[in-house]
């Protein structure tokens, strides 16, 4: 078996794959930049916490129920911020809607947490802050795109001057998939390994594929 | 083999710990946040209330439309939403939303009432529509009215929005009304009938529900006053003392009917002179379109066509009836007049065949005010052609819209709506 | 429940679920896994279809744990963990019933496939919009559908995209994103 690489390194490859991983609750929030910011946070937060108590739990958890249980942690800590958001930030929580519930089932929130469960709790812990520090970014460049030209507002403020020129496509699915490609054009131009050949199902398939086998072995 | 089973079981039950140790978790945060979110669902659904009474110390819910089955409230009308009582004076505050404003969008608006039942303070709390009727200054002039709403007027120019806000108080105050929570406001009968007019007869008021009339001379002195259609749909007079004043109406076939301040008809009850003298007073104002109708059907059906004129007794736009027999075939000839742009005169002629479906129509002018209108789109031949085969069944109103030109779209929907309602008449009385 | 649906209104659910509602391509939920999918997948109708068959079975049940669990007994603060562990108990179950049938492991990717964004948010949509049964499950297969479709598409772009030469900023998933970004503008078509 190929030596595991962590989502950290697979991201220091191809930023652009927490693009792909992100992709929900990335383009349910580009329309208006406080959303963003919220959307943003809320992951980075839900990312620090699940990797945290995987990291915690992995000793606990053989190799084979790591998918489960990573996806029932991403479920709790998701549901205790949704509640807190909800209390805290009204407003925002009713602009972001049901994509702050579907973050339960995120895939990058997901792969982070699985992925604690092979490494330590520190490097665990700063995993989840450079992706989600990386994702936040991300996350806030393609809302500043899509809400200025898009909507002719910044975080629900008019733009005068932009008011007759609103490309208004880009609030809509489509348009954030197009700033999503531009933007994931630039990562790559920037990590300079555009073509990575690592595809998301091939990274779980090398990391959690030989699961069943692995555990056989062992035993 | 047996390893493997321990470790299944041991797996399993990490993960219902797991599940078991965060809903506990959750229950603990959800008893930290409940009562969080529900003060604010809470203060979000009263802001506008405490917008519209800064000084309010509290608001109990009465009436909420999304569970309108938990309100000891009846017969509340669809434009109410949330009717809270206000704490300290014995008031009430009512939240409304209509759609009967000149785009269609909601607005919503909200006003409160002491417990005399005048208004204390009135305004909008959402205004989608482009033509301002003065959100800020418009809702101010319903302040200290009563349910009567006697001296509230509709802004000229903005009538569609400004008769839809004064018709969701006027729901408002019915909800507050028929529940017994405030007392009903005096309306004195000539107000009384000159509500009771554009329900009774739709044909003489325009589509928001205002009515377009000019007085008449009247030969005789039964009437306070008498007045016909600016369109010559018909004519409307006032008779009757005091508190006992009612309503004649004449429709342009001369229909007499009369209605009391209620809207009940009373035709049978009022003396038969009155009603004599009503139908001659409408006879001498009105117009004579027998020989123009007469000269426009022979346009859409061929010069060899005979014509009878028809009587109605509906009170809708429909102001000529005819039976067209063609080449062996007979047909039924409607002429609709309705407001158009400006209160002018839409007329608008269909030939239907027996069974109620259109043959063909056409118009006398479409686009009265062709200087103003510069952005509708209209292929006349195209859009009258639309219009073939459609029956009473298949009209959705689709059919009438011109991109551009809204007055005229809604002039003609009605139109075709009171044409199909005018074959039915007929279908009904036996002229078919 | 009265249901009062002609067959015409079922049909356009079903319908509008495959385009105009398409949960990957206009709400871009499940879209992660659609495009991280390997070049070298060779059971995509095995996955496509395992998917489908997770919503069908998903989206009637969560409906009724909210409806006849949760909400009377006032513990909707629990529903996304209660989902998310029953849509991986289904995901489970049927991958363990294509294991068998098909006589070859469904493979770990399904899992993940599985308990995406799409099954969730249907459920959950679906429950907070109050839909019918008949009207949940015609959704679910619409919208299963849809993703069955938007798999086998970008299946095939990817062919057609390694034809081509692409700018190397471009290549890999920023034009993968710029086709999705097509397809899904043209099914706004259908709205």
């Amino acid at each position: 078996m190929t030596e595991h690489k962590s989502l950290r390194m697979l991201a220091a490859e191809n930023p652009s794959m927490i693009l792909i991983l992100g992709i929900c609750p990335l383009f349910g929030s580009t329309a208006d930049v406080r959303a963003a910011l919220g959307m943003g946070c809320l992951v980075l937060v839900a990312l620090l916490a699940s990797s945290l108590i995987m990291g915690l739990l992995k000793h606990c958890i053989t190799r084979q129920f790591v998918v489960p249980a990573a996806f029932l942690v991403c479920a709790g800590v998701v549901s205790v911020l949704e509640l807190l958001f909800h209390a805290w930030f009204p407003g925002l929580y009713q602009i972001l809607g049901v994509y702050v519930s579907v973050l339960s089932v995120n895939l990058l929130l997901f792969a982070a947490t699985a992925d604690s469960c092979e490494q330590s709790v520190e490097k665990a812990i700063s995993q989840a802050l450079v992706v989600g520090l990386i994702f936040l970014a991300v996350l806030l460049s393609a809302s500043v795109i899509c809400e200025v030209f898009g909507n002719a507002s910044f975080a629900g403020i008019e733009i005068p001057a932009l008011k007759d020129y609103k490309i208004s496509v880009l609030v809509q699915p489509g348009g954030a998939l197009l700033t999503g490609a531009f933007l994931a054009a630039v990562l790559n131009a920037v990590a300079e390994k555009a073509t990575s050949s690592e595809s998301v199902s091939d990274w779980f398939a090398s990391s959690f594929g030989n699961a069943e086998k692995k555990e056989e072995s062992e035993s | 083999m047996e390893g493997k089973n321990n470790g299944l079981a041991r797996g399993i039950l990490t993960l219902i710990l797991i599940v078991a140790v965060f809903s506990g978790i959750l229950y603990g945060v959800n008893a930290y946040t409940a009562p969080i979110i529900e003060w604010n669902d809470n203060a979000a659904l009263l802001a506008p209330l405490y917008t519209l009474l800064p000084d309010a110390s509290g608001f109990e819910l009465l009436y909420d439309y999304t569970a309108p089955e938990n309100s000891s409230l009846k017969d509340v009308p669809s434009t109410v939403r949330y009717i809270h009582a206000i704490s300290e004076n014995g008031g009430y505050a009512l939240q409304l939303s209509t759609t009967e404003g000149f785009t269609g969008d909601p607005i919503d608006l909200s006003f409160a009432v002491d417990a005399d039942g005048k208004i204390l303070n009135a305004q909008v709390d959402a205004y989608p529509d482009t033509k301002d009727m003065g959100v800020d200054e418009y809702p101010l002039t319903y302040i200290g009215q009563d349910s009567a709403l006697a001296d509230v007027s509709i802004v000229a120019g903005v009538t569609y929005s400004s008769s839809a806000f004064r018709r969701a108080v006027a729901d408002g105050f019915f909800a507050l009304t028929e529940n017994g929570l405030v007392a009903e406001g005096y309306k004195d009968p000539v107000q009384a009938l000159t509500e009771v007019l554009p329900v009774v007869f739709p044909g003489i008021a325009n589509n928001a529900g205002v009515v377009q009339t000019e007085e008449i001379q009247s030969t005789g002195d039964k009437f306070n006053s008498a007045m016909k259609s600016t369109i010559d749909t018909g004519a409307a007079f006032f008779a009757g003392e005091g508190d006992d004043l009612y309503l004649i109406t004449v429709n342009a076939f001369g229909t007499v009917k009369a209605y009391d301040t209620k809207g009940r008809e009373i035709t049978d009850s009022v003396p038969a002179e009155a009603l004599e003298q009503a139908k001659a007073d409408a006879a001498a104002s009105a117009k004579d379109f027998l020989k123009k109708d007469t000269r426009a059907f022979k346009k859409l059906t061929g010069d060899d066509m005979e014509l009878t004129a028809l009587s109605l007794d509906t009170f809708n736009s429909v102001t000529g009836a005819y039976k067209l027999v063609s080449g062996g075939n007979t047909y039924y000839g409607f002429t609709s007049r309705t407001f158009g742009f400006g209160d002018m005169a839409i007329v608008t002629r269909y030939v239907l065949d027996e069974n109620g479906a259109i043959v063909k129509m056409n118009a006398d002018e479409l686009i009265l005010e062709k200087d103003y209108f510069s952005n509708y789109t209209l292929d006349e031949t195209s859009y009258k052609e639309g219009f073939q085969g459609i029956t009473e069944s298949t009209f959705t109103g689709d059919e009438t819209l011109i991109t551009g030109a809204t007055m005229t779209s809604n002039a003609v929907k009605t139109a075709v709506q009171d044409i199909f309602e005018a074959f039915q008449n007929l279908k009904e009385n036996g002229g078919i | 429940m009265i249901e009062t649906y002609t067959v015409k209104s079922l049909i356009l659910l079903v319908i509008s679920g495959v385009l105009a509602g398409n949960f990957a391509l206009e709400k871009l939920m499940g879209a992660a896994p659609v495009f991280g999918l390997s070049r070298k997948e060779n059971n995509l109708t095995a996955l496509g279809v395992g998917v489908l068959v997770v919503m069908l079975i998903s989206a009637p049940l969560l409906r009724a744990v909210r409806m006849f669990f949760l909400a009377p007994a006032n513990l909707l603060f629990l529903q996304n963990i209660c989902f998310t562990a029953l849509i991986l108990c289904v995901a489970y179950l049927v991958a363990w019933l294509a294991g068998a049938l098909l006589k070859r492991p469904m493979g770990p990717y399904f899992l993940i496939l599985a308990v995406n964004s799409a099954v969730f948010g249907l459920a959950v949509t679906a429950a907070s919009d109050g839909l019918s049964l008949t009207a949940t499950m015609l959704t679910a297969l619409g919208v299963g559908l849809g993703y069955l479709f938007t798999l086998f598409v970008f299946a095939g772009l990817r062919e057609k995209i390694d034809d081509f030469y692409v700018p190397k900023a471009f290549r890999g998933l920023p034009v993968q994103l710029l086709a999705a970004a097509i397809i899904s503008m043209a099914l706004l078509g259908f709205k």
